[in-house]
């Protein structure tokens, strides 16, 4: 290793010298040769990005943006689609062990079913980043959003319009996603960790919808039918949670319900929030994430150190939409991205 | 067409099955043929004719009278020729025309024969004859190419070859009526003035109109044996001699070239495989697998060469019932079928026999109607 | 013609058309459609994914096998019963709950938690078993509806412990060594899943209940007929299935420790399509634990061939779906065609040409007479079939029937007769043996003695089996006629090794050296065959050198001298060759002379069909049985020839009446006794100048 890094510095001062020499008929500047090295190094690398599903917002918006830097430093960008199949995502991990990619984007279904076979990666020397949804298994690094603050956030939210006195009643309802997911173990933390602070919060109803927008709109249908008088909703996403919302308004209780959701700030999200089915929507930013997770990627690459001997993440930082601050910058179509 | 029948189309039928109509619904087998009154033996009995003076038929070169007593028949000879009659028709006056192998249309009476050798047509082939009402004689031709002894080799070569002729009541003029026919041989007149022509080869009856050029128009189709040749039934309907029976092995040897060409040159037409007018005692005739002899019994449905069947018509050519004589039977080869004063007569040539059939149902068309 | 002929000949001589017919025969044949597919597969994933052969692909394939093959195995052994388990996947999903909840949130150990996951399946299978089995409700219903059920209940339970699932990690050195361990480099679960994939097979193809399920599933009226509990068998099916899922599921939880909320969804498709596609029919009875693990495995490198080609995850699934309607369109037509395709491409004629027949004058030796027109019958329509006749010496006639019987007519008006042995099959040929005992050929059955009491004894069913032979020929499947050698060896004739007994006659259709000559040494209790690649061999007769024999090759229509001993040992030449009809059984007669029995006389076209195979394959394929062109077997004819070969008399049935198709003959004190396999008499004629105190047994063993 260390002769092979002396070979190459070697080389580099043979192609500076020659450099001088050519150049000392007219000052054309100086290589720089970190960026040799830096190119090089992240040239004909293969990174594999295994989401829980590609066709939705978040997946295609991280995907276009790491496609572009690998396009941009000649690396090699792959999809393993397990189309939201836990079962498919854990084979198409277990091949890619045996594959041996240099890094693997993986996105967690939920906390515990990568959790050993990302920990295995590691361990054959695949380096790992976890994208937004966590497992159990902390890999080289993590991006995305804190969940507990996400739900900490929603929970004020809602306490701040239904407390005694402030809204028709004290009555709130949550909609989770998948039971098992870092986006629901951990936000119903956050959210429990405020709630618990004001017992006069009533929880009427939790149930979990899968992700599925159309399972949403039906418990809340049910759910406003049993207590007309809601104040409050949490959406655990935005994308179901137009179902939550659709619910709301067909009751036509959009004023009286107060309805919090979060996901990655996409341009439908905000048109919600424009139209008022979203009274409150908590963004994690996917052109962010994107960004943080190319330069992750960049760094766990030209990183010298094997897979899992450093472990770092980033929680990055939320942005709360409302009506109030809707805007170009703060909301983005998957165009802008690629 | 099924899409079954058009994705078999796309590929050759070179190994399609084939297939033959079944003696079946109004074909279905008895044995009324062979069970039938069985008159009189005369070797090469062929074709039967009613004249006024009675009934008439040919056996090879000879023409007979035949003079029933109850159970039997006796047979007067009442003409000789110089070679083989191949058909005997009458009219309605008395007059008599006799088709002699190679020599002519002789009309006329016995002993005062008027000899006609039309031009242009294969004068050995003459298989059958009828006579309209104005006297106009109209006569089949099998083949332009072989006598009429010859027919197999006719059927194996695929002949189309042919043709009725009318010969003028007076002046004993020829003119063809239709031709291009697979073996016509039978013809009888229909009430509207029309044709009723058997095309063997084609397994069918057609119709033709002798004052019009137009195409014969066939009337029944598919039937289960060649037809041979036919006459008028009272009521309207018509009489039909079926000579031989269809088999799936004549039908894959008729498409089959390079094998029937072989067996053609170099094997005697007895031993072909193809239709017969009688079963043969001979060792080297072919056999069909159904047709082995089990158990001491031959199999009444085995695919034998030949067979007997007569059909009888209705006025609008529907056959409406049919007389068997099976492959255990020997009443095979029926040429000719008539009906004389109420009762009808059939000759078997394969075994050469005068029938005379036991008809029974009656829908209007039949021989007692 | 001579150059064409030629090219015909060489042509049918040296393509071995009839090989793909006999291949079919073979009962694997239904695996090898599904393996070849599989080697496909696997040929198109090497060729377009690089890297895909690596020890890390086939570990990680038989991790992933071991938890699918038991499912796959769970629904093969439902469909071989004739049913269908839709409820799989959902089962399968209350199984993993169980495990993980004994496991992560009860903390039991792994032996209990094994325990409740099996009998989480347990029940579950018991529910559809009863419903299905007992109840008689439709499969494909019940399971759909238990598919929903189990599914609900998965949803009911799974939020409430999902939390503690993902929440804690087991401390369990055989849980995890369930999961991730290997002996040797081989997953543990993979060995697990061996184990019992092993087991199944033995349980399904040789076991009793295997046999019930298959014949339960096969036909479930017959095998109610027969005395089998359907009920039980049926619901049992089920329960064998809910516990290779729960087993299955055990594994899972091991292998990820945690479940989501779509855990086992869709998983009954991707199962049902392995299943079919490896080959178990859907109908039910067919089948075998290697299908079901052929078509686990095409189907998980199809799957994870796909992801690794970065297709998105419904391309997959839509390709899954119609790789599905394929091997079950495949499944239906291969059912219902097999059979039609064998019978179509397992006739296989080749060239043929035998000797032009000379045209004969009435004056002929071979002249058409009518000597055995006026026969005296013998047993008329009480015997059938008697393919040899043969007399003791005590003027007794023998004779095999196809009622597998030999009966006896007794001396001496022949007019009693009694069944003197049941051997069970049809005995063909009959020869004593000098100390009395009576052999037989039996169609389909072997070589038997019979003793002078009628006991029955097998003499040999087998002879050695030829190294290239595509079908099995050890065992004897039409032995014809034999004849016994002076130190008692048994000669005998095999007349086709491709057809059974009721189809002898399309042997000769195919006109091929099928058939064999094969000697048992009683001394040594060996069979060995002696001569292979004969025309149809039929009769054969010891010579009175005691070193040769003769034997007839029906449809070659000759017959040929084979030195079995002495100074020519193992020449072989054609003693008569050109006959005018197909030799069948031969004899000795008086005067040094042998008897021909004609089974059926040559026709001209017949033996034109010879020259050509294609018109006889095509005449196979396209017309019915009944109608093909035969040999003219309608007529009887026995020949006398001299020792040395010549034809010195013909005797005939011309109308074939009581003796068509002569099978043998049998001269016996002055008397030729004839016997016909499809007659239902045996005939007896007076030979005119014969020795009336000759017979076979004074001939062969001396006079007594």
């Amino acid at each position: 290793m260390r002769l092979l890094k002396t070979t190459r510095w070697l080389a580099v001062a043979c192609i500076a010298l020659t450099g001088i020499v050519t150049a000392s008929a007219q000052d054309k500047g100086l290589e720089n040769p970190r960026s040799t090295t830096f190119r090089k190094t992240l040239e004909g690398k293969k990174v594999v990005f295994l989401p829980l599903s590609m066709g939705f917002d978040l997946t295609e918006g991280w995907a276009a943006v790491m496609r572009q830097q690998a396009k941009r430093l000649n690396y090699s960008f792959e999809i393993r689609d397990p189309a939201w199949s836990t079962d498919a995502g854990t084979k198409a991990l277990q091949s890619l062990i045996s594959e041996k990619p240099d890094l693997i984007v993986a996105h967690n279904p939920d906390i515990q079913s990568y959790a050993r076979l990302l920990a295995q990666a590691q361990a054959a020397g695949i380096k790992v980043v976890q994208i937004n949804l966590e497992s159990n298994t902390q890999t080289d690094s993590y991006v995305g959003a804190d969940w507990t603050e996400i739900g900490e956030q929603a929970a004020q939210a809602v306490v701040d319009k239904c407390s005694p006195g402030k809204g028709v009643s004290t009555k709130v309802a949550i909609d989770t996603g998948v039971p098992t997911a870092a986006s629901d173990v951990f936000q119903l933390d956050g959210i429990y960790r405020v709630l618990n602070q004001h017992p006069d919060i009533q929880v009427v109803s939790q149930q979990a919808t899968e992700y599925n927008p159309e399972k949403a709109r039906s418990i809340m249908d049910t759910v406003l039918q049993q207590h007309p008088d809601l104040c409050g909703a949490i959406g655990i996403w935005d994308n179901q949670d137009t179902g939550t919302a659709s619910a709301i308004q067909q009751a036509g209780k959009g004023s009286q319900v107060f309805l919090v959701t979060s996901g990655g700030g996409n341009k439908v999200g905000c048109e919600n929030v424009e139209n008022g089915l979203f009274n409150l929507y908590i963004s994690y930013n996917v052109p962010l994430q994107g960004e943080i997770l190319n330069a992750e990627i960049a760094r766990l690459l030209l990183s010298d150190s094997s897979a899992g001997e450093t472990k770092t993440l980033y929680f990055n930082p939320l942005t709360q939409i409302t009506k109030a601050n809707v805007n170009q910058r703060n909301c983005w179509t998957l165009d802008d991205l690629k | 067409m099924g899409l079954g029948a058009f994705v078999r189309g796309l590929f050759p039928a070179g190994d399609a099955g084939i297939s033959v109509p079944a003696m079946d619904g109004i074909f279905k087998p008895n044995n009324r043929l062979e069970e039938a009154e069985r008159l009189l033996s005369l070797s090469a009995i062929d074709n039967l004719a009613v004249t006024p003076g009675g009934l008439l038929c040919s056996a090879g070169t000879r023409l007979f009278r035949i003079e029933p007593h109850g159970a039997t028949a006796t047979a007067v000879e009442i003409a000789g020729f110089s070679a083989p009659v191949t058909f005997v028709a009458s009219a309605a006056d008395g007059r008599l025309a006799v088709g002699v192998e190679g020599d002519g249309i002789h009309i006329g009476q016995p002993g005062a024969w008027r000899r006609i050798d039309p031009r242009g047509v294969n004068g050995s082939c003459l298989t059958a004859g009828a006579f309209a009402s104005d006297g106009t004689l109209f006569v089949c031709v099998g083949s332009r190419e072989h006598p009429a002894r010859d027919w197999k080799r006719d059927l194996m070569e695929g002949g189309a070859s042919g043709e009725v002729f009318a010969v003028g009541p007076t002046d004993g003029s020829c003119r063809v009526v239709a031709s291009g026919l697979a073996f016509p041989n039978g013809v009888a007149l229909l009430g509207d003035g029309r044709l009723a022509i058997s095309e063997s080869w084609r397994h069918r009856i057609v119709t033709i109109d002798p004052k019009s050029a137009a195409r014969p128009v066939a009337i029944l189709e598919d039937l289960p044996a060649y037809p041979s040749r036919l006459s008028p039934a009272s009521g309207g309907g018509l009489w039909m001699a079926l000579f031989a029976p269809r088999r799936q092995l004549f039908e894959l040897v008729l498409r089959e070239d390079d094998y029937r060409r072989e067996m053609m040159a170099t094997i005697d037409p007895d031993e072909w495989i193809g239709p017969e007018l009688a079963g043969s005692a001979r060792p080297d005739q072919p056999l069909s697998q159904g047709s082995v002899r089990q158990m001491g019994v031959l199999k009444p449905w085995a695919p034998s060469r030949s067979y007997g069947l007569v059909a009888r018509c209705d006025r609008n050519g529907v056959p409406r019932e049919s007389w068997h004589s099976r492959a255990d039977g020997s009443m095979h080869g029926i040429t000719s079928v008539c009906e004389q004063g109420g009762d009808v007569y059939a000759t078997s040539r394969g075994s050469g026999t005068l029938l005379r059939l036991a008809a029974a149902a009656n829908d209007g068309g039949s021989a007692h109607g | 013609m001579a150059a064409s002929d030629a090219l015909l000949r060489l042509r049918y001589r040296f393509v071995p058309d009839r090989l793909f017919g006999e291949l079919l025969t073979k009962s694997w044949i239904d695996n090898v459609i599904p393996a070849l597919a599989l080697v496909a597969t696997v040929l198109i994933m090497v060729w377009i994914i690089p890297g895909f052969v690596s020890v890390g692909t086939f570990s990680d394939l038989a991790r992933q096998l071991s938890e699918f093959g038991l499912v796959a195995l769970a629904l093969t052994i439902v469909i071989l019963s004739g049913g269908i388990d839709l409820s799989v996947g959902s089962m399968f999903a209350l199984c993993v709950l169980a495990a993980l909840v004994s496991m992560n949130v009860l903390g039991l150990p792994v032996g209990v938690a094994l325990a409740a996951t099996l009998a989480t399946g347990l029940v579950c299978g018991l529910l559809n078993g009863v419903l299905i089995g007992y109840l008689r409700l439709r499969a494909f219903i019940t399971t759909l509806v238990t598919l929903v059920i189990y599914r609900a209940l998965y949803d009911i339970i799974f939020p409430r412990v999902a939390s503690a699932i993902v929440g804690s990690m087991p401390v369990s050195p055989t849980w995890d060594l369930i999961g991730f361990g290997s002996f040797r480099g081989v997953p543990v679960s993979f060995i697990i899943f061996v184990l019992i994939a092993v087991g199944a097979h033995i349980v399904l193809s040789r076991l009793r209940p295997g046999w019930r399920l298959r014949a339960v599933g096969g036909a479930r009226r017959s095998a109610y007929n027969a005395g089998i509990n359907v009920k039980l068998t049926v619901c049992l099916a089920y329960v064998a299935s809910g516990v290779l899922t729960a087993t299955a599921a055990f594994l899972f939880s091991a292998r990820l420790g945690s479940t989501g909320a779509d855990t086992g969804i869709g998983m009954e498709i991707a199962v049902l399509t392995a299943v079919v596609l490896g080959g178990v029919s859907l109908g039910g009875g067919r089948g075998s634990v290697g299908n079901a693990v052929i078509g686990s495995v095409l189907v998980l490198i199809l799957t994870s061939g796909l992801i690794r080609l970065s297709m998105p995850g419904s391309v997959n699934q839509l390709i899954l779906g119609l790789v599905l309607i394929a091997a079950v369109l495949f499944d239906a037509k291969w059912v219902k065609n097999r059979g039609k395709l064998l019978n179509k491409v397992y006739i296989s004629p080749t060239y043929l040409k035998l000797a032009e027949q000379t045209t004969r004058g009435e004056q002929d030796v071979l002249a058409v007479n009518d000597r055995l027109g006026a026969t005296q019958l013998i047993g008329l329509g009480q015997v059938e079939g008697p393919e040899d006749v043969v007399l003791d010496r005590d003027d007794n006639l023998y004779t095999g029937t196809r009622h597998g019987t030999i009966v006896r007519f007794l001396a001496p008006d022949y007019a009693r007769s009694e069944v003197f042995a049941r051997i069970g099959g049809h005995p063909l040929g009959l020869a004593f043996a000098p100390n009395g005992d009576l052999l037989t050929c039996v169609g389909g059955m072997g070589v038997y003695r019979v003793a002078p009491d009628g006991k029955v004894a097998k003499v040999t069913d087998e002879t050695n089996r030829s190294l290239l032979s595509v079908i099995d020929d050890s065992r004897l499947r039409l032995p014809d006629d034999l004849d016994v050698a002076p130190d008692g060896r048994i000669f005998f004739s095999e007349a086709t090794i491709r057809y059974e007994m009721s189809e002898w006659a399309v042997d000769a259709l195919e006109g091929r050296g099928n058939g064999r000559l094969i000697c048992h040494d009683p001394k040594t209790g060996s069979t060995r065959t002696v001569l292979r690649g004969l025309i149809f061999p039929n009769g054969v007769t010891i010579c009175r050198d005691g070193q040769s024999l003769l034997f007839a090759e029906t449809w070659a229509c000759r017959i040929n001298r084979y030195w079995f001993d002495g100074p020519n040992k193992g020449k072989l030449e054609i003693f008569l060759d050109n006959l005018p009809g197909y030799p069948d059984n031969l004899n000795r007669g008086s005067d040094g002379t042998y008897w021909i029995a004609l089974l059926g006389m040559r026709t001209r076209t017949f033996d034109l069909a010879m020259r050509k195979p294609a018109f006889r394959r095509r005449m196979a394929r396209r017309i019915a049985a009944d109608e093909w062109m035969f040999p003219n077997i309608n007529r009887g004819c026995v020949l006398r020839v001299s020792a040395s070969g010549e034809i010195i008399d013909a005797l005939w049935d011309k109308a074939g009446e009581n003796h068509p198709s002569i099978t043998s003959t049998c001269e016996h004190k002055g008397w030729l006794y004839l016997g016909g396999v499809s007659n239902n008499r045996i005939g007896r004629v007076r030979i005119e100048g014969a020795d009336p105190e000759w017979t076979s047994q004074g001939d062969y063993w001396g006079r007594r």
